[in-house]
């Protein structure tokens, strides 16, 4: 069954209750938040980053943008869709301050990790084949997504890793549903091509 | 059709959610086109290559991490839980013979002052659950029981999965906020006693058992964490829950059980991990969207179970019956 757009940790009203406590200023209410959402929203995060460390700073600041904003929180609105939404806009000012610091263009980027494959693939890994197979083909995934734009990015780690509907993701992109389907479309497009790029890198 | 044209509606056509017209113009355009037919096949098998992805381990105190983060860099929440100065317990507890030559006097001041926390997260089925628990220093112990600097016990956290046929597998964490070189950490669980040293703020100490499952419906675990050095000692109990509780419900029966079952029997009625430290002492705070119905069941059983349960600004306090 396709559990496509059903909440991580499914307890809707769960999250109601401790968000009410913690709008109260229950710290142990928000507390109970972290944990409960702490994997998904890593996980997202990672995608996002594909690094351990700016992963876990997005999830914290996103907890603390969280906790400042919870006053605006609207109660019939979902807990998970509303945190997917700040995580993003944490990804993009980050993003946006990383510009800024590296003046990297996108085509840098690109080359830099199209040699990143390379090196990887010239290092031979121990442990049994089918994993290691498994485990490559991931990092290739994983490396292929952070050659796309951010938002392509986004899209893609919110549907195909996170499972989300594009109900959803419309939600946390404030974009029509229209528009994140052709996106995405657009997004898969261009990460088959890149992956096919990688391929082409292994098979030489 | 053109392919340019035809490449808009691939994600449609592979998910079917193309309307009737469009998608007998798309099948004429795969039967016509090789080259799209092979673009169509290779993101289907894209497709595939994405939901092969695993889900990524966090650091296993990742969420702590975050807590820790919030703790430092939030204002004081309005609603501070304010500690209740105890009377003398009634629980009396062994010290190690270190302790033993101090007061007693000292020791039941220290003993009544103490603090003991419940915290934790859910019991999720199918998702390895990570429990952090914050464990709050002793306020009030003596200061030959408890060093000036860094007065927290060591943090213990809480790891299991699903219960199996051979048992569940749960891995207990102890992180120190100081060195504690010559910590010993002692105790017993699943039928199996432990023993391990050197506690440092780098690197926590992991405890693997696999504890039956079919000895009721949640586990204990005893520890102790014992060093010479900074003349400390922290006992724990941590009591995993096995199954969730129909309703939040504990079953009355147990009513006039000592502490270790009256926990026993809250855990699975919360659904999460119930860890308290230095087994005396008087307050508890529980991360439960509605603790109630547990809570006072526990009322219920309380009443030889030396603790008194009391709600105050809706943080539940435990204390040793009067």
């Amino acid at each position: 069954m396709d559990q496509r757009g059903a909440s991580s940790f499914g307890g809707h009203q769960d999250d109601a209750a401790l968000i009410q406590r913690a709008r109260d200023g229950d710290r142990r209410a928000l507390e109970a938040l972290v944990q409960r959402h702490y994997r998904t929203v890593f996980n997202l995060a990672y995608r996002l980053s594909n690094d351990y460390d700016s992963a876990q700073d997005i999830v914290s600041e996103a907890f603390i943008r969280v906790h400042n904003a919870l006053p605006n929180f609207r109660g019939d609105a979902n807990f998970t869709t509303w945190l997917y939404r700040i995580v993003k806009n944490v990804f993009l000012d980050e993003r946006k301050k990383q510009r800024i610091r590296n003046h990297a263009s996108l085509e840098e980027m690109v080359d830099l990790e199209d040699s990143a494959v390379s090196r990887q693939v010239e290092d031979p890994r121990p442990g049994p084949e089918w994993q290691m197979e498994r485990h490559e083909r991931a990092d290739l995934v994983q490396r292929a997504v952070m050659t796309l734009p951010d938002n392509q990015r986004l899209m893609i780690a919110l549907y195909h890793f996170q499972h989300r509907s594009y109900e959803e993701i419309a939600e946390v992109m404030a974009l029509p549903i229209g528009t994140v389907k052709s996106r995405l479309n657009r997004a898969r497009l261009a990460l088959k091509n890149k992956l096919d790029a990688s391929r082409e890198l292994l098979e030489s | 059709m053109h392919c340019e044209r035809a490449q808009e509606f691939f994600s449609d056509y592979l998910e079917r959610t193309l309307d009737r017209p469009m998608t007998v113009a798309l099948d004429a355009h795969m039967a016509a086109c090789a080259s799209c037919r092979e673009e169509v096949d290779a993101l289907q098998a894209m497709f595939r290559s994405l939901d092969a992805v695993p889900e990524i381990t966090p650091p296993w105190d990742g969420a702590q991490q975050v807590i820790q983060r919030l703790r430092e860099e939030l204002p004081e929440p309005m609603v501070a839980p304010r500690p209740i100065r105890m009377p003398q317990p009634r629980l009396q507890w062994g010290l190690l013979p270190w302790l033993r030559s101090f007061s007693p006097a000292s020791v039941a001041m220290g003993a009544g002052l103490a603090t003991f926390a419940i915290a934790g997260t859910f019991l999720i089925p199918g998702v390895p659950n990570v429990v952090k628990n914050t464990i709050f220093a002793l306020p009030g112990t003596t200061s030959a029981v408890t060093p000036t600097a860094g007065a927290e016990a060591p943090a213990v956290s809480v790891s299991y999965g699903e219960p199996t046929d051979a048992g569940q597998p749960i891995s207990l964490h102890i992180l120190s906020a100081t060195a504690l070189p010559d910590a010993e950490v002692t105790g017993t669980g699943g039928g199996r006693r432990f023993a391990v040293t050197d506690l440092s703020p780098q690197r926590p100490v992991n405890i693997d058992l696999v504890l039956p499952y079919n000895e009721g419906d949640a586990h204990s675990v005893w520890l102790d964490v014992a060093s010479r050095s900074s003349n400390r000692k922290h006992s724990y109990l941590v009591v995993v829950p096995v199954r969730k509780a129909a309703n939040n419900q504990v079953p009355l029966v147990l009513e006039n059980q000592p502490i270790e079952l009256a926990l026993r029997s809250l855990a699975p009625a919360l659904g999460q991990p119930v860890v308290v430290v230095d087994r005396v002492g008087e307050r508890v705070s529980i991360n439960a969207p509605d603790p109630l119905p547990a809570i006072r069941s526990l009322e219920n059983i309380a009443a030889d179970a030396q603790v008194r349960v009391s709600n105050e600004n809706g943080s539940y306090r435990l204390s040793p019956a009067q």
